[in-house]
């Protein structure tokens, strides 16, 4: 073999395995960052789509949950509403549940039912942060949910954080002192 | 004499003794083979990497239509809520950023509502349709292309309010005015209405009487209401005795209440004696207005 093959061949090795690592670097880690990004939006998502679902037809708000008419932001939502969300008897008391939504203790953002039974919404190692907010001049029936999360991991001095806002209507109450 | 110059690899083996394929002491790779490879190497790389950056490019262009469809939404639910009478079509459009996200990036949005009738002929002048509010929610924000260049892209929510199909008003008056004697009835309480479609009228009205005076009315001495739409009395007229009913409760029903008019009803009353002395104490009308099929 000539000192030329040689060079050649390990010029060759370097680009292949410079290759391999780029392609590692790029694909696998450009993979794991939208997986989990994925995975945050949809957990987010669900969250907000059954508040905006569940809200929908609750019939009354706790006390400690109503916003002041000067706009205000509360990190917990406490109300009465419909234990089957697709039966809607507003009439009827008889067959509601409360239902509360927060951040607890060990970071996950829940959905706790009357009875102690709890829905984990958004995982607490997302480490989940959600705000309920009146703003001043809206309807005393609507608020806007935000909800923001961040990854786990830092992927390359990025870490995918996910917020997300959806406007929610009460059709049987006031949200509003 | 000229000495032709083999490498090591070109000599034939001798004895019958074979060579390994890629071994050494085998042909190796011409520079045409190795440059052709890395090109084709070169090509295939560009591929793969045009290939991530456009799926990097399509990943973000779909993220700023989810914010954008999401921001949308936000803002349509925020209309939603508000009733049919809040949204003047003169009022709008309405436009503004929404609060940036960590990353900068920024998302516009503008509502307009126009006002438009379903059912209306459009050959025609009149609105004789049954009139809604439509609400139409913009969200734009700023796309970079494959290309690396920056596109407006906008994502566009459409509802409509429509027009109440019930209507109800109430109104009441506490006062001390008397009851007038005779034939000319003075008004109680009156409620103007104006509805955009043609309506049918419940009506209903409640009237407490204070009787400060009874002195010389008899058992028979009455009380006559009567309501009125536009001065033109509806219904019947109904007798009360003065002395066995002190409240006086009526309901009655208008129909085809003609819409874009100003129209007032007015409960009135007045007595058939001009004995005693009786004073209104409080009074409430009601009205259920229904859409006229």
């Amino acid at each position: 073999m000539t000192l030329a093959e040689l060079i050649v061949v390990l010029a060759l090795i370097c680009v292949l395995l410079l290759s391999v690592y780029s392609v590692y670097l790029i694909f696998f880690t450009s993979i794991n960052y939208d997986t989990e990004r994925y995975s945050i939006s949809s957990q987010v998502s669900y969250a907000l789509s059954d508040m905006k679902i569940r809200c929908l037809s609750a019939s009354k708000i706790a006390d400690d949950s109503r916003f002041s008419s000067n706009g205000e932001s509360l990190e917990v939502l406490s109300f009465n509403g419909e234990s089957d969300i697709y039966s809607i008897t507003p009439d009827d008391l008889s067959d509601n549940k409360d239902y509360s939504y927060y951040a607890r203790e060990n970071g996950d953002l829940i959905l706790e039912e009357g009875g102690g039974k709890t829905e984990v919404l958004v995982e607490g190692k997302y480490k989940p942060e959600v705000s309920f907010q009146y703003k001043e001049g809206n309807e005393p029936n609507f608020i806007i949910v935000t909800i923001s999360a961040t990854g786990t991991r830092d992927f390359g001095n990025e870490t995918p954080k996910i917020k997300k806002t959806e406007g929610i209507r009460f059709w049987f109450t006031d949200v509003v002192r | 004499m000229c000495r032709k110059k083999t490498r090591l690899s070109d000599r034939k083996p001798t004895g019958g003794a074979s060579v390994p394929p890629f071994g050494f002491g085998s042909r190796g790779f011409s520079i045409l083979e190795v440059v052709i490879s890395l090109i084709l190497l070169g090509i295939g790389v560009m591929a793969v990497g045009q290939g991530y950056k456009a799926g990097r490019v399509f990943l973000r262009q779909s993220d700023n239509r989810s914010y954008a469809i999401g921001f949308a939404n936000q803002k349509m639910e925020e209309y939603l809520a508000k009733t049919y009478e809040d949204l003047k079509a003169e009022d709008f459009p309405k436009e503004d950023d929404f609060p940036p996200l960590e990353d900068k990036r920024i998302f516009h949005w503008k509502v307009s509502v126009e006002k438009l009738w379903e059912g209306d002929d459009p050959d025609t002048e009149q609105r004789e349709g049954i009139p809604y509010k439509l609400i139409t929610v913009k969200c734009s924000y700023q796309d970079r292309n494959m290309a690396g260049g920056v596109e407006n892209n906008e994502v566009c929510l459409i509802n409509i309010v429509s027009y109440p199909a019930i209507h109800t008003e109430m109104t009441s008056v506490i006062s001390q005015n008397d009851v007038p004697c005779g034939q000319t009835a003075s008004i109680i309480i009156t409620l103007p209405i104006e509805y955009e479609t043609d309506k049918n009228l419940m009506i209903v009205y409640n009237i407490t009487i204070r009787v400060l005076d009874a002195s010389g009315i008899g058992p028979l001495d009455t009380i006559f209401t009567e309501c009125t739409l536009d001065g033109n009395v509806k219904d019947i007229v109904t007798r009360t005795p003065i002395l066995m009913q002190p409240l006086i409760s009526n309901a009655l029903g208008v129909q085809n209440v003609q819409r874009d008019t100003p129209h007032t009803i007015a409960v009135r009353w007045y007595k058939d004696t001009a004995a005693g002395n009786i004073i209104l104490k409080e009074a409430n009308l009601v009205i259920l207005a229904t859409e006229r099929k």
